[in-house]
């Protein structure tokens, strides 16, 4: 039996390490609010532009911009892969980097080549042991993602999409359901998918618009600020989400602290008991030796 | 309330603005123009510039600088989507001028051809022309 030194030692190093996980959970539980209160602003910009953009959709056709238009062949594919700075958030983290590779993996099978866009260090790393170097990188931001990083990463794909260098651009990044859930979700950001946009409920008053300065020019510039959008969105949802998965995980943490403490203090009263009784019955022992020998 | 239109500004950020105006002036790409009660359906692309808001409350009326952006006007409702947006009284010259000199100093640092160059660039352009509106509006 273990001896009540090394049971007492057990219990203390579990129990600060569930003050650790309870006070994770709280801050997290803090940062849902700022996270999710990010989202909720910026869903008006994003509404706007959507309604906007499915106004256009119904005259919009494959040909009449480059970031609609797909390309024929499918050779050079770039993924942006969106995770958080810090782990202990559960499998926030893992769900993204291995559906992430598991696709890239079929890809390279098909003899397409993946490129990667990587965002937040837990993906730098994960990539980098794979001997993978990615084609931009952002670390320290996954927390706090600010428009210049989604502006740097939709001119970018933009661009390259326009170039003919990438043929498709592909965004991985975890939804925040709730509070509590999170979704992994896998977008299609390049090219532009206009039946995606296409809403049933925004239909009708399409013939209606007048376009300043023309129709052409208005969509020329708006599908790039929609793929800005998208990225953005990516990287704000995915905060609120990591804080979620956070809270989620430390939760159980401490909720498996609390458990092993109470098995291990019944162990420690179990074995203490055990001391006793076998001090008493010793004590009694001898003092029966005693007595014989009077 | 008969002569009012409902009006928002908004960022990809956030909200800026919300309320009831009489008259938005807009800095449409292709010229200035003004919207009142009854306009018709449009969309335009919005160039740099000041989008100005008479609102129903003389003392909500207010004027911000935007960079590139689109505005809707359908069934007496303007939504201005602006790329980047502030409120004219909010611009704080000194702090903006300290920003642009930073910019600038990085923007010199970045060998030409750079990709990074554009961003810098785009972010000079910004904060010239809050310079430019802030001393106009004095």
């Amino acid at each position: 039996m273990a001896n009540l030194r090394d049971i007492k030692k057990r219990i203390n190093s579990v129990t600060s390490t569930k003050q650790i996980t309870r006070t994770m959970e709280m801050v997290a539980t803090a940062k849902i609010r700022k996270a999710t209160d990010r989202v909720v602003a910026a869903t008006p910009y994003s509404e706007a532009m959507l309604k906007m953009l499915n106004n256009l959709a119904g005259n919009a056709s494959e040909a009449s911009h480059p970031l609609l238009a797909e390309h024929a062949e499918k050779k050079h594919v770039l993924f942006v892969i969106v995770c958080s700075d810090r782990g202990l958030a559960g499998a926030f983290n893992s769900n993204v980097l291995h559906t992430a590779e598991k696709k890239a993996v079929a890809y390279q099978g098909q003899g397409v080549t993946v490129d990667y866009i990587l965002c937040g260090k837990k993906s730098i790393g994960y990539f980098a042991y794979r001997g993978v170097s990615p084609i931009m990188k952002f670390a320290g931001i996954s927390a706090d993602p600010t428009l210049d990083e989604a502006r740097r990463i939709a001119s970018f794909v933009r661009e390259g999409y326009a170039a003919g260098t990438y043929d498709e651009v592909v965004i991985y990044y975890n939804h925040a359901r709730n509070a509590a859930d999170q979704d992994l979700r896998c977008e299609q950001l390049l090219p532009v998918d206009v039946s995606a946009v296409k809403s049933d409920e925004v239909q009708g008053p399409a013939a209606t618009f007048d376009f300043e300065p023309n129709e052409a020019a208005v969509l020329s510039k708006l599908l790039p600020a929609y793929v800005e959008t998208m990225v953005y969105h990516a990287l704000i949802d995915s905060a609120a989400a990591e804080q979620g998965a956070r809270r989620k995980a430390m939760k159980s943490a401490t909720d498996n602290a609390t458990d092993i403490i109470n098995t291990l203090q019944r162990q420690y009263n179990r074995a203490r008991q055990g001391a006793i009784t076998t001090e008493i019955s010793e004590i009694v022992g001898g003092a029966a030796a005693l007595k014989k020998e009077e | 309330m008969a002569d009012n239109l409902s009006c928002t500004v908004v960022t990809p950020a956030q909200t800026i603005y919300a309320g009831e105006a009489t008259y938005v002036g807009l800095p449409g790409e292709v010229g200035s123009f003004g919207v009142m009660k009854g306009h018709e359906p449009l969309v335009s692309t919005l160039g740099s510039g000041i989008v100005k808001i008479d609102a129903v409350q003389a003392s909500e009326s207010a004027r911000y600088v935007i960079a590139g952006g689109y505005a809707e006007i359908d069934d007496n409702a303007v939504i201005v989507l602006a790329d980047k947006a502030v409120a004219i009284k909010d611009i704080n010259v000194a702090d903006v001028r300290a920003q642009a000199a930073k910019v600038e100093e990085t923007l010199k640092g970045i060998p030409e051809g750079d990709a990074d160059r554009a961003y810098y660039q785009d972010q000079k352009n910004w904060l010239n022309l809050q310079l430019t509106s802030a001393s106009a509006a004095e």
